[in-house]
């Protein structure tokens, strides 16, 4: 404990790392679950979400509703674009093998990446809310409004993904392509349409993210190519295909971040959250915290 | 096993088509009687923020130049419009390089005006345009690296590290003493301009008899700096310099007045000068500093009046634009003093004579270097007031209260 | 019918050698230090071979790895760093060894610790971290590496843009005939096996590891002296620079846009894509970036495989309507 100066700034530590955890989190659980039932690393998920979070400043801006009231238009906007994106694009490239999914993402990224540079501008864009730079202490913890409302929301969304592949029917069918395609559609799973589902969810999930960037950041076109970095470091802690792993992966990530850049340097922070991601590559691939068979 | 080798034959004979396309493409030089001046900006990627300022001020200076019909060129003993080809670099030192590649080989142009971005945009290009001969009228890269190239066929207008350095204590200086700050953090991003001014600023702090408390960097794209505001909490630190891009500041900002960390002065640099910047601050961004190149403020001529043109475009105001307004005018006048739009002789006008700008008076010296003064600004109800340099302001700085009492 | 093959392979060969010499002879023809078309080629070489060496460890051997820009940046930084000691000079050939070892060693470490535990994308994943912990380090190695200040070379001792242009020629002739040996050779059936069926694989006999890390170094070393030849182009060795993930993405854009796995679809992609990118940006200056994804999309959605495939699946096809297209035309202009 040398290298703090009190436990209050330890745990300070510690929840600015959940905070900043739940963001990777939130961006990884839509790549967790495209990753699970397809294996496509979608690399466009940052992008999505900055696609999300203009279109709340669109929204916050000509309509002026709140950010977070705003999330009751973007997610079914996206469950939309999410399921044309994969009938329009993803189901036709999908047999062709994992490399030309992973292009197709990237073409993807660069042409939304250029389209938003065209439309809104390379300027930066915000949302200022009331609660935008407002906090309150818990004895010597401050604690961020803002961020707060982003893990709670970021939770509620976990748990509700979470439920949705444990207690519905198309959930369970969904976890059972993400474990044997082949057998499922024995069982009679069309696994286009549940690919089509699982892919609208996640990108639905990049809305939400996108909701919680503008929140707390400013953003450009390119603000969401990190995310995606730290969302795949993450799902690679919490577990491929894993929903809550992914979230909790992401935490651990931000916790991680925040202690080594705050007893190392912050220089350093990214090569030990790498070095890390490594190790539990190479020692256990199924995640830090799954059972090896185990996908959610 | 027929069709195959047909197939084959088709295909090579189709790359041949293309090479001779392109070989036409590539050999096809600018003629007629107009001066093609060159230039590659970031028009995409996280610089074009600066790039979108810039390309209008260069459009603004073509446009100026052209209504006034143009160049008056000795060789051809006539007035010659200006047409100016900007390509965009994407904010990537590669792509800077080969954009600069393209403008000499393809579009067959002999003067380059300045990219943007230093390292990342200017050194390749003027390495590039050091490898053909061409010139390279040059601005925003610093005279350290400029001179460490030995450029024969590159100029530079821009401020000096030994000047923008002290600028930041002097203005500390020049409040009262009970409301200066005494113990200075030092935040810069992982960049070639961070890591250049990071060393710059503590070897002047010391000079100046600051006390550097806290030397931290910034990744770039970093989405988070709790630790950093921690550790300046810890450290006690009252006045901050900080060198970053906008997002990356904005996020600092919010999170110093989350963790009510209050800087008595806080000095920005790069990411604080952008209307946007107060607008995803709002209030906030009261007090905080911001260098600038330039302001409409400037008792020269012309300087008025291209910041309220900007303001007119744009609806708000620009402590950049009237720099590259005024690079432009340095090229424009060289060329007419050289009588000719050959790089060479060119450069001897830029080295020979004086220019008036909106940016002042401008006098190159041999090494076909110009420093001019940077100015500071202070943000204040949503314009950058001018701080600095002391006998062109008129405003005064004033020390930043703590949040609680805003 | 074995006259039949013979004569394709000849032609084939007699094609390459073709358009070989026609590249040896650019320069003389063209003035290389005005002519875009000679940088054109310059570029396409480099990238070509960059996606020469990704294509034998990801189309050969289906390890798919991300972390091609950490061999490029390495040689970049061995160039530099030796040129600034004084240990080597300008376009020293010991230079451009030096860093297609070091490049070569750093996957040959990577590769026993990486290749031996991760499949598939968990080893992409795992070299997309290798690359970007070689940038921080660079970020941070201090007077070593310069920091993110970079080092800077010395420019004045640029002479020509011909020994740029020669220089890449032969380093991606050099890529093309190790690859066509080793393809051709035991060692490629070997590599092609691991791909289809890495079980069967190593049941019949076949050191997985080791030719999978045989495979995983040529690339570096291929790719280490890319490096090197850029950091004698752009004098200035930093890490946004010479680690930037493009050095990655864009070689296997055009390896995947070709045909990953064939020998002919990098070289196809590279120009393809190079043609399309400078095309765009030549046509459509304001808003190029939008039509580089845009074709990327359409390519992969109508040719998902790659133009190599789709040209070899669509043969006769593609005749039938060159054939009309032609006809059609010299119809008209009689």
């Amino acid at each position: 404990m040398s290298y703090f100066p009190s436990l209050a700034v330890f745990f300070q530590i510690i929840i600015n790392g959940t905070f900043l955890g739940t963001m990777y989190g939130v961006a990884a659980i839509g790549l967790s679950l495209i990753f699970g039932c397809m294996q496509v690393l979608f690399i466009a998920q940052g992008t999505m979400m900055i696609l999300a979070a203009y279109s709340v400043f669109w929204l916050v801006y000509f309509m002026s509703i709140d950010p977070l009231i705003s999330i009751l238009i973007i997610i079914p906007v996206f469950l939309v674009l999410g399921w044309i994106m994969y009938k329009g694009m993803f189901q036709r490239v999908s047999q062709a093998g994992p490399s030309s999914t992973l292009l197709l993402a990237f073409g993807l990224m660069v042409f939304m990446e250029s389209m938003m540079l065209f439309i809104w501008s390379p300027n930066i864009r915000s949302v200022k809310t009331s609660y935008s730079t407002s906090a309150f202490q818990i004895g010597d913890i401050t604690i961020s409004v803002s961020r707060l409302i982003v893990t709670v929301v970021a939770g509620i969304a976990t748990c509700l993904v979470y439920l949705f592949l444990k207690k519905t029917m198309t959930g369970k069918a969904i976890r059972g392509v993400s474990e044997d395609r082949v057998t499922g559609m024995l069982l009679g799973i069309n696994p286009n349409r549940v690919s089509a589902i699982t892919f609208a969810i996640g990108i639905a999930m990049a809305g939400v993210a996108g909701v919680a960037t503008c929140l707390i950041y400013p953003f450009d076109p390119y603000f969401g190519f990190l995310f995606s970095l730290k969302a795949l470091i993450a799902i690679a802690f919490g577990g491929l295909g894993s929903v809550g792993g992914a979230l909790l992966g992401g935490i651990i990530l931000g916790i991680l971040e925040s202690l080594s850049s705050y007893t190392i340097s912050p220089g350093w922070a990214d090569a030990i959250a790498y070095a890390a991601f490594i190790l539990v590559l190479i020692f256990r691939p199924q995640g830090l915290l799954g059972k090896a068979a185990d996908k959610v | 096993m027929k069709q195959r080798s047909i197939l084959y034959r088709i295909t090579i004979r189709c790359l041949f088509i293309l090479f001779i396309g392109f070989l036409i493409t590539g050999c096809s030089k600018g003629r007629g009687k107009e001066i093609i001046i060159g230039s590659h900006l970031p028009l995409s990627g996280p610089g074009g923020l600066v790039g979108l300022e810039q390309k209008w001020a260069y459009d603004q200076a073509v446009k100026d130049i052209n209504d006034a019909g143009g160049i008056y060129v000795k060789e051809y003993d006539a007035k010659v419009p200006v047409r100016l080809i900007a390509i965009d670099d994407e904010s990537d030192s590669g792509k800077a390089a080969a954009a600069v590649e393209r403008l000499i080989k393809k579009d067959g142009v002999e003067l380059i005006l300045s990219g943007s971005n230093g390292a990342m945009g200017v050194l390749p290009g003027m390495i590039t345009a050091e490898k053909y001969k061409v010139y390279y009228h040059g601005t925003l890269i610093w005279l350290e690296t400029f001179l460490e190239h030995k450029f024969k066929n590159c100029s530079l207008y821009n401020f000096d590290m030994g000047q923008v350095i002290p600028m930041c204590f002097e203005v500390w200086n020049s409040l009262p003493k009970d409301q200066r700050p005494k113990r200075p953090a030092i935040f810069v991003e992982d960049s070639f301009d961070g890591k250049m001014m990071g060393d710059a600023l503590t070897m002047f702090a010391k000079k100046f008899k600051y006390n550097v408390v806290l030397h931290q960097s910034m990744g770039l794209g970093a989405k988070d700096f709790t630790t950093q505001v921690i550790k300046a909490k810890s450290a006690n630190a009252d006045g901050i310099i900080c060198l970053a891009n906008t997002p990356e500041t904005v996020t600092l900002v919010r999170q110093l007045k989350e963790n009510d960390v209050s800087f008595k002065v806080f000095q920005g640099f790069k990411g604080t000068w952008p209307t946007e910047f107060y607008k995803s601050l709002g209030k906030d961004a009261d007090y905080i500093l911001c260098d600038g190149f330039w302001s409409e403020d400037y008792p020269f001529k012309g300087a008025k009046e291209i910041g309220q043109r900007f303001f007119d475009k744009y609806e708000k105001h620009s402590t950049s634009v009237g720099l590259y307004y005024a690079l432009c005018q340095i090229l424009f006048q060289a060329i007419e003093k050289a009588g000719s739009t050959d790089p060479v002789k060119v450069r001897q006008a830029i080295t020979d004579n004086e220019f008036n700008t909106v940016n002042g008076k401008v006098k190159y010296d041999g090494r076909g270097v110009a420093l001019y003064t940077s100015g500071n600004f202070q943000w204040m109800n949503g314009k950058q007031q001018n701080i600095y340099p002391f006998n062109l302001a008129k405003y005064k700085i004033k020390a930043a209260p703590p949040w609680k009492k805003r | 019918m074995l006259r039949l093959n013979q004569m394709k392979v000849h032609t084939k060969y007699i094609a390459g050698l073709i358009v070989v010499i026609f590249f040896v002879l650019c320069p003389l023809f063209l003035n290389s230090e005005r002519s875009y078309f000679i940088y054109f080629l310059y570029t396409t070489f480099i990238y070509i071979t960059i996606a020469q060496g990704w294509n034998l460890i990801a189309g050969y051997t289906g390890q798919v790895s991300l972390g091609q820009h950490a061999f490029f940046g390495l040689g970049a930084y061995i160039t530099a760093i030796t040129w600034r000691a004084g240990l080597t000079g300008y376009f020293d050939p010991l230079a451009f060894l030096l860093s297609g070892t070091g490049a070569l060693l750093l996957a040959a470490i990577v590769g026993v610790v990486l290749l031996s535990k991760l499949r598939d994308d968990y080893f992409s994943l795992g070299t997309l971290g290798i690359g970007e912990i070689l940038r921080v380090a660079a970020l941070n190695g201090g007077s070593f590496t310069e920091g993110a200040a970079g080092i800077s070379l010395n420019s004045t001792a640029y002479k020509s843009m011909n020994h740029y242009y020669y220089t890449a020629l032969f380093i991606m002739l050099f890529t093309l005939v190790v690859i066509v040996l080793l393809i051709r050779s035991r060692v490629g059936l070997a590599l092609i096996a691991i791909r289809e069926d890495e079980t069967a694989a190593s049941a019949n006999g076949i050191p997985v590891l080791r030719y999978k890390i045989l495979a995983f170094s040529i690339g570096a070393f291929v790719t280490g002296l890319c490096g090197s030849l850029n950091a004698y182009y752009i004098f200035h060795v930093h890490p946004p620079g010479v680690l930037s993930l493009n050095w990655v993405v864009i070689p296997v854009l055009m390896c995947i846009l070709g045909g990953a796995g064939t020998f002919m679809g990098p070289i196809l992609g590279a120009f393809v894509l190079s043609i399309a990118f400078e095309l765009t940006s030549i046509w459509m200056p304001e808003i190029h970036p939008i039509f580089s994804g845009a074709f990327i999309v359409l390519v992969t959605l109508f040719m998902p495989s790659g133009i190599m495939y789709y040209i070899t699946n669509h043969k006769s096809m593609i005749m039938r309507r060159l054939r009309l297209t032609v006809f059609k035309w010299m119809n008209q202009k009689a």
